[in-house]
């Protein structure tokens, strides 16, 4: 199964993915690159609607794909139903709601075996497979609905390990989840991960959970990737004023009690309307820097700043990339919880 | 299909009588033309036309022949019928609905628009046309009204197998490539098994009805074969002289008819599951409800000794038990909890909207000063209208789609205030714009579905703002938005806090983001406040281990990426297993032998600061166990 390794796992080239036909058709992935490093963590972050879930779903074959490539080791998926066939061992899906993603009227056992047998391997492994995520053996005979949501998504990991996928794609795993057990979630899939050097495509809106995980970073607005680089760069001088406006929003123990004020970095206006996208950049007409506030800065209006991207820092799809004030350092942690 | 709840609903009377009259119906069946065959078709045409008489039930036909006798005996060819017809639409209905979960988009199209075509042509009409096209008689009937049945039964699975394939268990049995066929039979099929089968025992009362209607006209079973209808349609000659000819085998298709359709509820209701059986509450607190002194007036709420029961088959449900806590006037409180914790069945039981069969129970509940019991029915909803306005998760759901958002927006002083229309809406125009709504005028006459999620949270807000609110409670109202419209919403809810006076009690599972709006959290587990404190206190590092391990679970922008998150071990525990003492004992690293036996009360650590902990933790940096 050797095949060309290269010092990505998956990368995906001009992928279009379209919705829908005529006035109603909504282009929900414009054309987008996209590397998920091998043996590492790609987060991509997004708002809903930004396209971040419909990515994951054409890399699977959920989704059809108007145009581009998506190269699974070299290979191309989009190319016929053989090489998407082949895809089956080395990509698996983790989805968001553990109570939608089992069959009700099948015991976890069945569930297990059901995707070791793709495999063709035989079922003496579902014990290990459920050690492995931190279930008791016995969870082999229940039925989803005697389970917590925690561990139906353990579950949903264990069928994705049990095939040995070489890429894991993670969308929104711990959002439907209570935040305790949200953190067992996240270690486990990080500690899977370091152990068998998983490529994982980690999908989250939760920019601190991103943060926590991903060895790089892209940032998904209205269908298009506006910003991608390695997470210690990204974090410490985001280049695009989006990914600002994410940053600011993730919610932080507020330094004086309830006293949580205005920020510079909220996003102006109202939402555009995705099935008529701005023209220039996407982002401008609710851009705090950009020329809703800015009179000279007109350029955003009319000229898409996708074009040269790549010779940017971070790739980023901003004609002012790199002008960006440096978020202060992050505050001395509130977190009760860590030692230093 | 779960087998006790299939005993339980056959023992309800609908279920007896169906699964007494479908066996006898069965045995009938199969003894009917052995006991009865050869007297059915003896001829006697002396006593033919004969009454109903001791050797003659139900008289004699015009040859003579026993009716009564052919009656039972025509028991197996009309079931036999029904049977049949049921099985052809079954058999072809189904397969072709099923397929739905697997086409492609092309051919699903194609297929869908088939089945619209052949369920918008009438029933009836097929039936009559098959059969004039095979020939009349029984094969012709049958065939008839099986074919007519077969859209009805394609789009019930269609529709049925339409919605399993949007799950994600169907989409991960396609990423991992199991092939179509396992997919339809192993992930679609059982999970619309029970609804089908259900359509199925009731279509076999309706093709009985059906066949012996064809049969009554002269279009189904003919001489020298009979059917009840078709001895039915020959008694009705003669029915002046001899109703019962007639009247016989008409009261047994009623009664087959019947039995199949009650067998049909029957299983939907095992499939839907029967609600518990509401008991009356005993003993509820509140015996000196009344008793307490002069009601302070900057109290919004108090709530003393609050308690939610579900009543159940095995005892008593207590989401929420004996909660207590106030609420002032002008302040902002949050209540934080996990799933379970009973965070919401709070909220629920102070605005009165507890779901059946869920009862409410307090020491003491009062609200603007007033108790809640002594409050009459229509002036408690004038004043909860009024004054209390309620934010929930989901803005897309608690706002009507069918009418403009001003209207909606007007209806609340229009009935509650006995504003006039005019009056009212430059009212709601005036809110929208408090709530940051840019073009109030033209917004107040759009519909919801052309708000944006943040847009139409705010316009919920503004809702609230059309009376006097005194208490604004918010239950996880930034939680179906995106991150970048949280800040917005919370500090909305900060302006009409300030600038109204009104209270804000906002429901969250997020720590955080319940540390940016609120000056005081009440920390609920399992049911009860485990922890009542002040947001500054919060974060120098709270009492309670839960609320400690709550904090360090949540990963923010400055976690420590080489190192695993803290969690909490365990889960939290079912509400029909509450432990003896402390619920979160099972899970406590502190957790000794008293923690075991004995509940701690909510008592006052310093100040205001209340704990329900028998080893409070002193504030500053805490230490809390990585159990990971």
């Amino acid at each position: 199964m050797s095949r060309a390794e290269g010092v990505n796992i998956l990368e995906i080239r001009g992928l279009v993915v379209r919705f829908g036909t005529g006035r109603k058709s909504l282009v929900a992935v414009d054309g987008i690159d996209l590397d998920v490093p091998r043996g590492g963590i790609l987060g991509l972050v997004g708002e809903s609607g930004s396209g971040k879930s419909t990515v994951a779903r054409a890399v699977v074959g959920l989704a059809r794909t108007a145009g581009g490539q998506i190269l699974l080791n070299g290979t191309d998926l989009t190319a016929g139903a053989a090489e998407r066939k082949a895809s089956r061992r080395t990509v698996q899906m983790i989805f968001q709601d553990p109570y939608a993603s089992l069959n009700p009227r099948m015991r976890v056992s069945a569930i297990i075996a059901e995707a070791l047998r793709m495999r063709g391997t035989g079922t003496d492994r579902i014990p290990g497979l459920l050690e492995e995520v931190g279930l008791d053996a016995a969870t082999a005979s229940r039925y989803p609905r005697e389970l917590s949501g925690g561990q139906r998504q353990r579950v949903a990991i264990a069928r994705a390990l049990a095939v040995e996928p070489e890429l894991i794609i993670a969308d929104e795993i711990t959002s439907s989840l209570d935040v305790s057990v949200q953190a067992q979630v996240l270690n486990l899939l990080r500690d899977i991960q370091r152990r068998s050097s998983l490529s994982v495509l980690f999908i989250a809106h939760n920019v601190a959970v991103v943060r926590y995980l991903s060895d790089a970073v892209a940032v998904m607005h209205m269908g298009r990737i506006v910003e991608a680089a390695p997470a210690g760069d990204f974090f410490a001088a985001p280049q695009h004023p989006y990914s600002r406006t994410l940053l600011d929003a993730v919610p932080q123990m507020a330094d004086v009690a309830g006293a949580a004020g205005a920020s510079a970095w909220t996003p102006v206006g109202e939402p555009s309307d995705p099935h008529e996208p701005p023209a220039g950049c996407r982002f401008h007409p609710r851009c705090p820097v950009g020329p809703a506030v800015a009179e000279d800065r007109d350029i955003c209006r009319t000229l898409d700043p996708g074009a040269d991207a790549a010779t940017r820092p971070h790739r980023a799809a901003c004609h002012f990339a790199g002008m960006l004030p440096a978020p202060p350092p992050a505050a001395i942690s509130v977190t009760p919880g860590q030692e230093r | 299909m779960n087998g006790g709840r299939l005993r339980r609903a056959l023992a309800t009377p609908t279920g007896i009588a169906a699964a007494l009259v479908i066996v006898a119906m069965v045995v009938l069946a199969i003894i009917g033309p052995l006991v009865w065959g050869n007297q059915a078709a003896a001829i006697n045409v002396p006593d033919a036309l004969k009454g109903p008489s001791g050797a003659h039930l139900f008289g004699t036909d015009q040859i003579g022949r026993d009716i009564f006798a052919r009656t039972m005996a025509a028991t197996r060819l009309s079931l036999e019928l029904a049977l049949l017809s049921t099985l052809i639409a079954v058999g072809i209905g189904i397969p072709i609905g099923i397929t739905q979960a697997v086409l492609g988009p092309r051919l699903r199209r194609l297929v869908a628009g088939v089945i619209s075509a052949a369920v918008a042509f009438p029933g009836l009409l097929l039936a009559l046309f098959v059969n004039t096209i095979i020939g009349i008689g029984a094969t012709g009937a049958v065939l008839g009204i099986g074919i007519a049945m077969i859209p009805g039964f394609a789009r019930l699975a269609q529709t049925l197998s339409a919605s399993i394939a949007g799950l994600d268990y169907v989409a991960a049995a396609r990423i991992l490539g199991i092939s179509r066929i396992r997919i339809l039979f192993f992930h679609v099929l059982p999970n619309i098994a029970e609804p089908l089968t259900l359509t199925g025992t009731m279509s076999v009362g309706w093709s009985l009805l059906g066949i012996s209607a064809l049969s009554f006209l002269g279009l189904g079973v003919r001489p020298p074969s009979y059917d009840w209808g078709a001895l039915l349609g020959s008694g009705l000659q003669y029915v002046y002289e001899n109703p019962l000819a007639s009247l016989g085998p008409g009261a047994l298709i009623v009664l087959a008819g019947l039995a199949f359709n009650l067998a049909g509820e029957t299983l939907a209701r095992v499939q839907g599951g029967t609600p518990p059986i509401a008991r009356p509450l005993v003993g509820a607190a509140g015996l000196e409800a009344g008793a307490i002194g002069q009601p302070d007036p900057d109290l919004v709420l108090e709530v003393d000794d609050l308690t939610v029961r579900f009543p159940a088959a095995a005892g008593d449900l207590t989401p929420v038990r004996g909660l207590t806590f106030t609420v002032r006037s002008g302040e902002r409180i949050g209540i934080v909890g996990e799933s379970g914790s009973g965070k919401s069945m709070t909220v629920l039981a102070l605005s009165q909207l507890l779901p059946y069969p869920g009862r409410a129970s307090w020491k003491s509940l009062r609200y603007l000063g007033r108790d809640l019991r002594s409050v009459p029915a229509p002036e408690l909803r004038r004043l909860l209208g009024t004054s209390m306005a309620l934010v929930f998760q989901d803005p897309a759901s608690s706002l009507n789609p069918a009418l403009r958002v001003g209207r909606q927006l007007a209806e609340v002083v229009q009935v509650h205030a006995g504003l006039r229309r005019r009056a009212a809406m430059e009212l709601a125009v005036a809110r929208l714009r408090d709530v940051h709504i840019a073009r109030p005028e033209l917004r107040a006459q759009q519909y919801p579905h052309e708000f944006s999620g943040g847009m139409r949270q705010r316009a919920m807000i503004a809702t609230g703002l059309m009376g006097q609110p005194r208490l604004v409670i918010a239950d996880e109202p930034t939680t179906a938005l995106d991150v970048t419209v949280q800040r917005q919403i919370l500090l909305l809810l900060r302006q009409v806090n300030e600038d109204s006076g009104a209270a804000v009690v906002m429901i969250s599972h997020d720590v955080s983001v319940v540390t940016m709006l609120c000056q005081r959290v009440l920390v609920m587990y399992a049911g009860r406040i485990v922890e009542d404190i002040g947001t500054e206190r919060l974060l120098a590092g709270p009492a309670h281990p839960y609320t400690r391990a709550l904090l360090a679970s949540v990963p923010d922008m400055s976690t420590d990426r080489g190192r695993p998150l803290a969690t909490i071990a365990g889960r939290p525990p079912a509400l029909d297993a509450l432990p003896a003492g402390c619920a979160f004992a099972p899970r406590c690293p502190l957790a000794d032998e008293r923690c075991r036996a004995a509940d701690p009360p909510l008592e006052p650590l310093d100040g205001d600061h209340l704990v329900a902990c028998w080893h409070p933790q002193p504030a500053g940096r805490p230490t809390v166990p990585a159990s990971a």
